[in-house]
């Protein structure tokens, strides 16, 4: 336990957290998992960008301060093969794109525990905190779909790799 | 109604299709007088079709088999085709709008009840798998809305809320987005020209799905 709060102190004084300002340029990317997230088509589904229960955070990073390989890492430590969840690909707005859909983004840092340390870490939230078991009013689900209209999704063309393989992310 | 079908595949010669056409003659006592070259064929045909029809028997009644004779055998024969085409027309049909109904039913309904043995955070954001109430107002509106109208869905999938999306689209990139709960559904529909349209809070019963039933005929 010691050890613990000793590397996370340790950590915690290495960090060089991001401002929390962002500039409508900034890219924002979003993990993407096969199948939950993805249609036959391989098309995005609206559950890319949509919160668990009792929250409104949307887990996303800021691709200006990372790169595609860093991502896919990130990426790769919460799929689950065994539970159909594989990592994708990635899907990328810019803070503007996200702002005309009446959405935002917040800086939310990962500072601990020490091993899932994220400085790029930051939510987007739709404004509406769902409850268990209770669906979207019928505006938030359109705007959400605006959301998946204005992203760029990008299929790694090889996800078994530790670096990415596809296009840049823009 | 017993939907069950079964393809029966066989291969042979002319002699052995005349030879089964008897065998099912003498196994059905179904009597054709003077029958022809060609009207043993067409009897095992027909007969054939009745076997893998448990369920379309009265279509097979229905069709008249003709007695000919060696003389005018090419003359009823065609007209026997003739008679045979819109019945036979009809049955394919049927058999088309059953099969995709009750397969796609059966798929969807199969696929609601796989997402509810979804893992915890199923998504690698502490999401939870389909709510079983969630699951079952689905499938209660897939039968309140009818499977046939219900056949056109392009996509269904789970939200992490234990809720379940179901999406209908053209390719017109109209849309109807329906999102089923545990007590209600919420749904917006977006067509070219109009305004999108939000209903909220809808219960799930006859007159609201019948609303939403209407929306997706007309996409």
């Amino acid at each position: 336990m010691l050890k613990d709060f000793l590397n996370l102190f340790k950590s915690s004084k290495k960090l060089q957290l991001l401002s929390s300002e962002f500039s409508d340029t900034e890219k924002i990317a979003r993990s993407v998992f096969s199948p939950v997230n993805v249609n036959k088509s391989d098309e995005l589904r609206t559950n890319v960008y949509k919160s668990p229960a009792e929250m409104d955070e949307v887990s996303v990073n800021r691709l200006d301060y990372t790169n595609a390989d860093n991502l896919k890492n990130l990426s790769k430590k919460i799929e689950n093969p065994s539970s159909k969840r594989n990592y994708f690909g990635f899907a990328i707005l810019n803070v503007l794109e996200i702002k005309e859909c009446e959405a935002n983004v917040v800086y939310s840092p990962i500072i601990e525990p020490v091993e899932n340390v994220n400085v790029c870490h930051s939510d987007i939230k739709v404004g509406y905190v769902k409850e268990r078991g209770k669906e979207f009013p019928a505006e938030i689900n359109y705007k959400i779909s605006q959301l998946i209209k204005k992203s760029r999704f990008y299929k790694d063309p090889a996800p078994h790799d530790i670096k990415w393989g596809g296009s840049d992310l823009e | 109604m017993d939907n069950n079908f079964e393809l029966l595949s066989f291969e042979g010669s002319l002699n052995d299709v005349f030879e089964l056409s008897n065998f099912i003659e003498e196994k059905t006592n179904v009597e054709v007088a003077d029958s022809s070259v060609n009207n043993k064929m067409l009897t095992s045909l027909l007969i054939g079709a009745a076997l893998v029809t448990v369920s379309h028997d009265a279509e097979a009644k229905g069709i008249e088999l003709v007695n000919t004779t060696t003389e005018k055998s090419l003359t009823i024969t065609a007209e026997y085709n003739k008679n045979i085409e819109i019945p036979f027309a009809k049955y394919i049909d049927d058999i088309g709008v059953i099969s995709c109904s009750a397969l796609s039913k059966r798929s969807v309904v199969k696929d609601i009840l796989s997402f509810k043995s979804l893992n915890e955070s199923w998504d690698g954001f502490d999401s939870i798998p389909l709510e079983v109430e969630s699951a079952s107002n689905a499938i209660e509106l897939i039968d309140l809305v009818g499977e046939k109208t219900f056949c056109s869905i392009d996509d269904y999938y789970p939200n992490p809320n234990g809720t379940i999306s179901l999406e209908w689209e053209n390719e017109l990139d109209e849309k109807i987005s329906v999102e089923v709960g545990n007590n209600s559904f919420s749904y917006y529909v977006d067509f070219t020209g109009a305004d999108v349209k939000f209903f909220n809070n809808q219960n799930i019963d006859f007159s609201n799905a019948k609303r939403l039933s209407e929306f997706i005929q007309v996409l």
